[in-house]
């Protein structure tokens, strides 16, 4: 993906991420650091602020944890390590409720939903999480593309193996 | 729930700010027009619960301690880091993956 444009009004809406690591990472992996998310996300509309919890263990699934509902958190991954070919339109209005100018400023995660049996083990492509790392403001983006809700993690994996060989 | 009977190019104003406007009637369908402020967010029903769905589901799993079995996952985790460049905490040169859109059967 090329440098960021500088017309981001005029690119905003019509510039896909499809990259994994926006460029103030570095700001973002630290646990300190406080995401608000004005509106929750569905069915926890409450929890309006989160921080990352990085274990070494589960790498590269990380934990986002509630700091305003006791006990909730959801397991999440990177779901452009996932799936090749992974790239998304945040749709407008979102970006507007973000306030997110630069595409390249989006850290994008989706939620797990760990099963049992770890080859059932799916990720929410379709509604991932979109941080704006410019302010700290998060909120779970439904797109409009046809990405599926429960993508499974492992077959996604293998399938970039393939294409890797 | 308030029930209001339209035909078509008929609308109806919530509050002062949401106009909704039947469009067009065809068959079992209706074409629906929405004129909201910016800041609200308009999903079919059924695609807003499905995601409230799945958010449960994956919050539960995560509660419940599965946590460990994704530690044992080292099937799992050897293929993430097959590649190169997949460590987490490195920045990653951005690379291009748009050849377009491609997207998964489900």
């Amino acid at each position: 993906m090329s440098e960021p444009k500088k017309d981001h009004a005029a690119t905003a809406v019509t510039d896909h991420v499809s990259r994994p690591y926006p460029k103030k990472m570095a700001n973002t992996l630290d646990e300190k650091v406080v995401f608000t998310f004005p509106d929750g996300v569905p069915a926890f509309e409450d929890s309006k602020h989160f921080v990352l919890v990085i274990n070494e263990k589960i790498k590269p699934f990380f934990y986002l944890k509630s700091q305003d509902v006791p006990g909730l958190g959801f397991v999440c991954i990177d779901p452009f390590i996932i799936c090749s070919g992974y790239s998304i339109k945040i749709p407008a209005k979102d970006q507007s409720l973000l306030g997110l100018n630069d595409p390249s400023s989006a850290f994008v995660l989706s939620f797990v939903t760990v099963e049992k049996d770890p080859h059932e083990t799916t990720a929410n492509l379709l509604a991932p999480v979109v941080i704006n790392t410019e302010n700290m403001q998060g909120r779970q983006v439904i797109l409009d593309e046809n990405w599926p809700v429960r993508f499974n993690i492992w077959h996604g994996l293998e399938e970039r193996e393939k294409q890797q060989q | 729930m308030l029930i209001l009977t339209r035909k078509s190019d008929e609308s109806i104003i919530i509050g002062n700010d949401i106009k909704i406007k039947v469009l067009k009637i065809q068959g079992n369908q209706v074409h629906i027009g929405i004129d909201a402020p910016r800041d609200y967010s308009i999903y079919r029903e059924e695609i807003f619960e499905q995601i409230r769905r799945e958010n449960e589901n994956a919050r539960s799993t995560a509660a419940s301690g599965q946590l460990e079995q994704l530690e044992n996952l080292t099937g799992l985790k050897n293929m993430f880091f097959h590649t190169s460049d997949d460590a987490p905490t490195a920045p990653v040169p951005s690379h291009s993956q748009s050849s377009g859109h491609r997207k998964p059967a489900k």
